[in-house]
């Protein structure tokens, strides 16, 4: 349904919750090919399978590395409060809309369900504009509008893929991110989303204790803050990666370090939430 | 245009409607669906809704409807055609908004989609182009396959006590209180064409007055699929597709009234 109202050129977004957000990987991967924007949120669960409905940060792979067939991406935006929440919105959408692709909202099940104030963004909705390329019914001054993604000729094939690589190699400029005292760490803790916000407490009792704890927090998750963590792994030469899974942002981060710093892993599963003391102790006894 | 496929001695036809792209069919020889297009397409040129008609096409045979098709389209996930459709129905309500799907990407893995569209009564026309096989991949037994039909799953003929029975999803979902208008139509002679032509017509007619689901199955053959030549497909039609699937109107709305209610004997 997002497919055909999106094609059909107008915002369209669904949610789900992990097991509900495997099912659409198959229309993701044609919403991805048809590049048409629209806006996806995952408040991500415990799993592999019905799991738990605590929350979990378990879908990153699914959310960064694809979930559906095929060579695509999604513009992955990982809030880490209610007001991002509802500020990712809007990102997404005009994201989504920028570079014809579908946009997903990681959340987790604490998240999900927080409250908290927000302020609603002064001006409003985005302005919209209905695309030239969408279905909107074939007037005589134009040729037939077509959404698809079914383009059987190998080469023409391989030219689409070779346009959607470009798309997703400039989306690269689009790369946000957070730093808590990361001007003077040793250490550095790379967390995204709820993982994140635990770990600023964490910085806290690391500094109070006399440790040089910074957090990066990358707020886009496709695309990743590549570059930033390559740049730092020059200087700080060790880092950990907390996660609400067994461990899956930590292989971006050690690919962007490539080598450069050791990467260590701290990670609860199943729909357990670390706690600050824990994190800290992991760093302290591997770390130090 | 590649009008040189067709030789100036072999051309027996070439008047096709605006509607129509002009692009030459890929089906083979003697395959129903080149007629369903026409038909569908000349309905819509008729009526004048060219420019306010989106399809949508389905994984199968006719996937790539939309090259002769000449309205916008929007090709659809196997199966999912009725639920693209309603995701265009509902933001461009004041369009005419058709789904052309087979029977295995409709009965088969579209079933829960096929269901609900027309449980939610969503006000668009599904054309059901049943030809009882798999046609494009080579076939394959489909929900809709004969007792006794030889396909390439079901070497010895289906039975019905592993395979299960022909499913008549027409019948089904003509029960579902958003279907308004449920008929059955052929292509294998100039007379079904017509009546085909008729129930295409009242079904675009319908969707103006926003009461529900129009669906429209249309008995078709499959002369690779069926290993049959056309010519004695049109007999196979005759002798045992329609015993099982018979045609006719299945549910009629009220003209007075606007209700609709099943057809007696269906
Ligand atoms: C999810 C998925 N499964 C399987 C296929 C392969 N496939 C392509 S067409 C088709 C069957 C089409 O049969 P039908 O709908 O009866 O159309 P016909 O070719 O007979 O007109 C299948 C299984 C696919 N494209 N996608
Ligand atoms: S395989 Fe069957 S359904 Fe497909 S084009 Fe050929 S005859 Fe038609
Ligand atoms: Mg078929």
């Amino acid at each position: 349904m997002v497919y055909g109202a999106a094609g059909a050129g107008t915002r369209a977004m669904t949610s789900s919750s992990s097991p509900g957000f495997s099912l659409m990987q198959e229309g993701m991967s044609y919403i991805a090919a048809a590049e048409l924007p629209c806006l996806v949120v995952n408040v991500t669960r415990g799993g592999p399978g019905l799991g738990t409905i605590q929350p979990s940060q378990g879908d990153y792979f699914q959310a960064v590395k694809g979930g559906g067939h095929g060579d695509y991406k999604l513009i992955v935006l990982a809030p880490a409060s209610v007001q991002e929440m509802v500020d990712s919105v809007f990102d997404g959408f005009r994201l989504a809309e920028k570079y014809r692709n579908p946009a997903l909202i990681l959340a987790d099940g604490a998240l999900g369900q927080m409250m908290e104030k927000v302020e609603l963004p002064a001006e409003g909705s985005l302005p919209h504009e209905t695309p030239s390329w969408a279905t909107t019914g074939k007037s005589k001054d134009r040729e037939q509008n077509v959404v698809t993604s079914l383009f059987i000729q190998p080469e023409k094939m391989e030219g689409i893929n070779t346009h959607l690589q470009a798309k997703y190699t400039a989306m690269q400029s689009e790369v946000r991110y957070e730093e808590t005292m990361v001007e003077d760490a040793e250490i550095l803790v790379v967390a995204f989303g709820l993982s994140a916000r635990i770990c600023m407490k964490v910085v806290d009792l690391a500094r109070e204790k006399g440790i040089k704890l910074g957090l990066l927090r990358p707020i886009t998750l496709f695309p990743f803050p590549v570059a930033r963590l390559f740049e730092l792994s020059d200087r700080i030469k060790k880092m950990i990666v907390v996660e609400m899974n067994a461990g899956q942002m930590v292989e971006d981060v050690r690919l962007s370090t490539n080598g450069k710093s050791v990467v260590e892993f701290y990670g609860r599963m199943g729909g357990m939430i670390p706690t600050p003391e824990e994190i800290l102790h992991k760093i302290e006894t591997d770390l130090i | 245009m590649e009008k040189t496929l067709v030789s100036p001695e072999c051309l027996v036809y070439d008047n096709h409607p605006e509607t129509l792209t002009g692009t030459p069919f890929h089906y083979c020889p003697g395959c129903g669906h080149g007629v369903v297009h026409k038909v569908l397409m000349e309905v819509i040129g008729e009526l004048g809704i060219q420019e306010e008609t989106i399809g949508v096409a389905p994984v199968g045979c006719s996937v790539f409807a939309y090259h002769y098709m000449n309205v916008d389209m929007q090709e659809a996930a196997h199966g999912r055609a009725s639920a693209v459709a309603t995701g265009i129905k509902r933001v461009r309500p004041d369009k005419y908004v058709f789904s052309y799907q087979g029977d295995g990407d409709l009965a088969a893995i579209g079933t829960a989609e096929t269901i609900h569209t027309v449980n939610r009564g969503e006000n668009i026309l599904v054309v059901f182009v049943n030809n009882a096989i798999y046609g494009m991949t080579g076939g394959q037994m489909a929900p809709t396959t004969l007792i006794g039909m030889k396909t390439s799953t079901s070497p010895y003929g289906r039975e019905s006590a592993t395979m299960g029975s022909p499913l008549k999803i027409t019948e089904l979902i003509a029960n579902l209180p958003g279907a308004y208008y449920v008929a059955r139509h052929a292509v294998h002679s100039p007379k079904y064409v017509r009546m085909l032509k008729k129930a295409l017509t009242k079904a675009f007619e319908y969707q103006k007055l926003n009461r529900g689901t129009c669906f429209i199955e249309v008995v078709s053959n499959c002369p690779s699929g069926w290993k049959l030549t056309p010519v004695q497909t049109v007999g196979f039609i005759e002798e045992n597709m329609l015993p099982y699937f018979p045609l006719g109107e299945i549910k009629v709305p009220d003209e007075k009234t606007g209700i609709s209610t099943l057809v007696k004997n269906n």
